[in-house]
């Protein structure tokens, strides 16, 4: 009992992330390109995400945004919510954050290989999936075909609009979007996000499915899937708690008797419908 | 396991030992109640106390401590805390040192809590041993936890006649046991008077649900949807009381202290808090995933009773009886428990 341990920095103790980029999306939210020490990698998996960190406003956890690449930075989007997050909205490039991570376990990316892939993002759940679309489409021929339904409040809520617009344009890309109320000069459609089902020919047995997006999104998400014949155990969901440690420590991600922080925060719906708080 | 006999008189040359090694903690008043506070003058110490209101292991598990300190200006470095110097706890209750067990188990197994370890490490426990439930409240003779069976460094066992057994349970405890001249190793006639007045005080510790941890467990996991949670949590203030004065609850949250001068370092910090405060499930100010009294605590009992039973294979609540002692609501686990086992059970 007499030795002290001291764990290996950014598990327990932050390393330094200096902005090297900063997109702004929307009116609440802002893409930032963060690079850690020495050039060090991440090496993270899509659905990941890593505590952030400011001197006088504690941490948060952010999802990665960007998908797994040998380059030496990563992308965050984050939302101006809170303390934390708006003053990280005023932060420039050559400023500095705490990083920690990555945590958690984040989509089976091995295991969705040679299936057809079905995203669906409701609001802010796109940033997280996108690091998953990413590396899907950084690896076309690996996958079957791919289609992305997304969701938004407003037409001004949408984020990554260049990229939307790039699925949109791309063939190989089944994409379609849908927002909640009509707006401006939208000539889009209107509608939840699960009105995107309508009419669309998918094959659930050779299908993966990956959802992201704000709770009350996937219950309804679920019944058209499920009423569809998608699989439970090919279904993966992320979900959002509130994590301050990221070690499985502090309790404050509980599901049941899941620590989201290390067992999720991405879980397929076979083993997340059985836990009883999760939805 | 070696053992040996003491008198009354010699607990404070046993005090002087620990202390030339140990910065030693023990049971005092404190107005109407008792805590552990550093023992200065050996006539404060109370070791036949009820129980403390904040449990022993809150010297291992501050209510909030620093977990490193920082510069503002230059955010890339950072100052670890100084090794916490070694204390000891003396007259650690045996439910209270079972919930150190399982501190243990949750902080040192891997990832390891650094701030945990530190102050953990070296310590030096000295149990004793009651003679009867302290509290209305008490579940010890259920939860198993009215005799000391391991984690102690040493035990004392009160005997009759203003005497007390000493027995180790490290080498540590053995070392410390060899350095004090007056203890008389334990005769078998000794041992013999020890396990008939031990047999006697067993019978005072009874079990009050008969139910083992298994089935309690499956009892309560059965429970999920019985109407039970929300009338028992219905007087509930949502206070946390019972989260600060377990003795195995360990959920936190991290804050920052800023320095109030330039060049002074801030402390980012972390703090108790509970799972039946009504944010603690909050994410991002908006969705709460437990917003019903219910819900929360439903959890809490769960956590003990369920989900800690999977991960260690035993439960989470060590029967000590503060949560209902010092609820102000007056929600009582043994009401709980005693609806679950089946005898007044509320249906849905």
């Amino acid at each position: 009992m007499r030795e002290l341990v001291r764990p290996a920095a950014r598990i327990d103790v932050p390393v330094e992330g200096k902005i090297i980029g900063i997109r702004r999306l929307t009116a609440r939210e802002k893409v930032f390109r963060i690079e850690l020490p020495g050039g060090a990698r991440l090496a993270h998996q899509p659905g990941q995400f890593v505590m952030v960190g400011l001197y006088g406003s504690g941490e948060a956890p952010i999802s990665i945004t960007s998908p797994p690449s040998p380059g030496e930075s990563f992308e965050l989007c984050v939302r101006a919510a809170g303390a934390l997050t708006h003053r990280l909205h005023s932060m420039e490039e050559g400023d500095v954050v705490g990083i920690r991570g990555p945590f958690g376990r984040g989509f089976p990316v091995r295991e969705m290989e040679g299936y057809d892939m079905l995203f669906v993002a409701g609001g802010l759940g796109l940033a997280p999936l996108r690091s998953l679309i990413r590396y899907v489409l950084e690896r076309r021929d690996r996958f079957g075909s791919v289609t992305i339904l997304y969701g938004a409040r407003t037409p001004a809520d949408r984020l990554f609009l260049d990229e939307l617009a790039q699925w949109e344009g791309d063939r190989s890309i089944d994409f379609r979007q849908s927002i909640d109320v009509g707006e401006g000069d939208w000539t889009g459609r209107v509608g939840v996000i699960t009105t995107l089902f309508r009419g669309m020919e998918l094959k659930p047995a050779r299908t993966m499915v990956a959802v992201c997006g704000p709770p009350v999104m996937y219950r309804f998400v679920l019944i058209e899937l499920l009423a569809r014949g998608f699989l439970e155990s090919r279904i993966y969901l992320s979900f959002e708690r509130r994590m301050c440690c990221g070690l499985g420590k502090c309790g404050r991600c509980q599901i049941n008797g899941e620590f989201v922080c290390r067992s999720g925060p991405v879980y397929s719906y076979l083993h997340a419908g059985r836990l009883r708080e999760a939805l | 396991m070696r053992e040996w006999v003491l008198s009354g008189d010699d607990l404070e040359g046993l005090i002087d030992s620990i202390s030339a090694e140990w910065d030693l903690y023990a049971p005092q008043r404190k107005g109407r109640l008792f805590e552990f506070r550093r023992l200065r003058d050996f006539e404060d110490l109370c070791i036949e106390y009820p129980l403390t209101m904040i449990p022993p292991s809150s010297l291992f598990a501050p209510g909030s401590e620093v977990l490193y300190h920082f510069d503002p200006d230059r955010p890339a470095e950072i100052e670890s805390v100084d090794p916490a110097r070694p204390i000891a706890l003396f007259g650690v209750h045996p439910c209270d040192l079972a919930g150190i067990a399982i501190l243990d188990e949750l902080h040192l197994s891997p990832p390891i809590d650094r701030c945990y370890a530190n102050r953990r490490s070296g310590s030096f426990l000295v149990a004793v041993e009651c003679a009867a439930p302290c509290v209305e409240e008490s579940l010890c003779a259920d939860k198993e936890t009215y005799r000391a069976r391991r984690t102690f460094d040493l035990l004392l066992i009160p005997s009759s006649g203003d005497r007390w057994f000493l027995r180790s349970g490290s080498e540590a405890g053995d070392d410390v046991a060899r350095s004090c001249r007056f203890l008389r190793p334990a005769t078998y006639e000794d041992r013999c008077r020890g396990d008939e007045e031990s047999a006697a005080r067993n019978a005072r510790f009874k079990a009050r649900f008969g139910l083992d941890a298994p089935t309690l467990s499956a009892r309560v996991e059965a429970s999920w949807d019985d109407l039970l949670w929300s009338a028992q949590s219905r007087l509930c203030l949502s206070c946390g009381a019972c989260n600060a004065v377990c003795p195995t609850c360990h959920c936190y949250a991290v804050d920052d202290v800023l320095p109030v001068k330039r060049g002074e370092s801030g402390e980012r910090r972390r703090r108790r808090t509970g799972c039946q405060l009504a944010d603690f499930a909050v994410v991002a100010g908006v969705e709460n995933f437990r917003g019903e009294k219910a819900f929360r605590l439903r959890h809490r009992i769960f956590k003990k009773e369920v989900y800690l039973v999977e991960r260690l294979g035993r439960s989470g609540c060590v029967g000590c009886g503060r949560c209902g002692h010092f609820c102000p609501a007056g929600i009582r686990l043994v009401e709980i428990f005693r609806q679950i086992s089946g005898e007044e059970k509320v249906d849905a």
